[in-house]
């Protein structure tokens, strides 16, 4: 959970389960798709600063992207470190002047030859990402 | 129903709460060491008089400093039990529990509350031939064999060890529903609060800082995953990469995987209360297979 991207609440949309809460984090925008009992419960009203929190391992890297995809989320950024581990490799990407980190396995880290200093996408799907609000 | 006003200044410390007990539920009195828990309860047993304030049961006053009336412990309807269990040395068990029984007629009652808490056949024992789980059932069922309106826990199980305290949390529980007693419990333990208590009362430096259900008070309302867990961290095993946090949650165990950076950062360690948050879209639901 460390990647934690702090932004303004810019549009909220419920629908009968689901609400659409849309976040501008610096100049990208963001769509989280929470419940609509979550979104009631924490009072979410557009203007709201909030946290939008992603684990390492819900966020995928591409590289060259091009196509369409339905992934909602997408940041550009520069690869600034790569920790390999066993199987998995946690790959630090510096967007907007935050550093998020993704966990992807050592297999992808080979087959697309990232390496520190490439520029790459991180993507999230709307679903995957958490809201906190802080005191 | 138990209306709580309380002024008192020593030396060094003051106490100003005011707060609720509901009827028949279990509020939890929780904070730091030295934030007035223990002297709350002392007051409102009697053994110590507040400078100020109020103490209401029902329509019963019990302590009222404008009207000068201070009940003696004796005659308000408390059971007390203590972290250092208190019972009397020289007695049996049998007969440290009788000692909570006022009416001769209620005696026979003595063999049906000893096997409530499991000490049947330890009836002629004495405390010191006891482990501390058992003393504290001891002490349990002698507070409650008197019928009492209130029953006050003082960290009645934080002095024992791990797995002791969770079989008798346990117990606890079973036992103070089935006697459906008004219960005031300080704590310093979270996973106690949540196993235990209907209610929460947060005491800081002698000040009510918060109140509510474990879940308002503990989690509030900041989170937007619909599944939040509180446990306990019962191990913790980490690469440079990844660690596997084992998270206890009533008997049943979690096993998270978060960023090793992340163990550092919260400086998690091994019997720390945490909150596993999760989206509702992550889980998978399988029907069980005895179930047609």
């Amino acid at each position: 959970m460390a990647n934690r991207l702090c932004g303004k609440i810019v549009n909220v949309a419920q629908g009968q389960i689901h609400a659409h809460v849309q976040i501008l984090w610096k100049e990208i925008p963001l769509s989280v798709i929470i419940t609509r009992a979550s979104c009631e419960d924490m009072h979410l009203s557009v203007g709201d600063t909030i946290s939008v929190l992603v684990k390492g391992t819900d966020i995928m890297l591409a590289k060259s992207f091009s196509g369409m995809l339905s992934a909602r989320n997408r940041a550009m950024g520069i690869v600034r470190q790569i920790i390999q581990g066993d199987v998995l490799s946690k790959v630090f990407v510096e967007s907007q002047g935050d550093m998020l980190h993704a966990f992807i396995t050592n297999t992808s880290l080979k087959e697309m030859d990232i390496r520190e200093g490439d520029e790459v996408t991180a993507i999230v799907k709307s679903t995957e990402l958490i809201l906190s609000k802080e005191a | 129903m138990l209306n709580i006003s309380l002024q008192k200044t020593w030396k060094e410390f003051g106490l100003d709460v005011s707060f609720e007990i509901p009827r028949g539920k279990v509020t939890a009195l929780f904070g730091p060491s030295g934030a007035g828990k223990s002297s709350i309860l002392r007051i409102i047993s009697g053994l110590e008089t507040a400078d100020g304030g109020i103490i209401l049961h029902g329509r019963e006053v019990w302590f009222d400093d404008k009207q000068k009336i201070h009940l003696p412990p004796q005659r308000r309807s408390i059971g007390f039990v203590f972290q250092d269990f208190a019972l009397f040395p020289h007695l049996t068990v049998e007969r440290n529990v009788a000692y909570g029984i006022k009416e001769k007629r209620r005696l026979n009652e003595l063999k049906d509350l000893i096997s409530l808490v499991g000490l049947s056949g330890y009836e002629r024992y004495y405390p010191a031939q006891l482990s501390g789980g058992q003393k504290q059932r001891v002490a349990l069922i002698r507070a409650l064999a008197r019928k009492p309106d209130l029953l006050l826990l003082d960290e009645p199980l934080s002095a024992l060890d791990w797995e002791t305290r969770r079989q008798l949390q346990e117990d606890l529980k079973k036992i103070i529903k089935q006697f459906h007693v008004t219960t005031l419990y300080v704590t310093h333990d979270v996973t106690e609060v949540y196993k235990l208590a209907d209610y929460v009362v947060v005491l800081e430096s002698g000040r009510v800082v918060k109140q509510g259900t474990p879940e308002e008070v503990f989690l509030g309302k900041k989170l937007s995953t619909r599944i939040q867990i509180v446990g306990k961290v019962v191990s913790i095993e980490s690469d440079p990469i990844m660690a596997v946090v084992t998270v206890l949650h009533d008997d049943q165990y979690f096993k998270t995987l978060i960023d090793t950076e992340e163990v550092g950062r919260l400086n998690l360690k091994i019997g720390n209360d945490v909150v596993i948050g999760a989206k509702s879209s992550d889980v998978i639901l399988f029907k069980v297979l005895t179930q047609s």
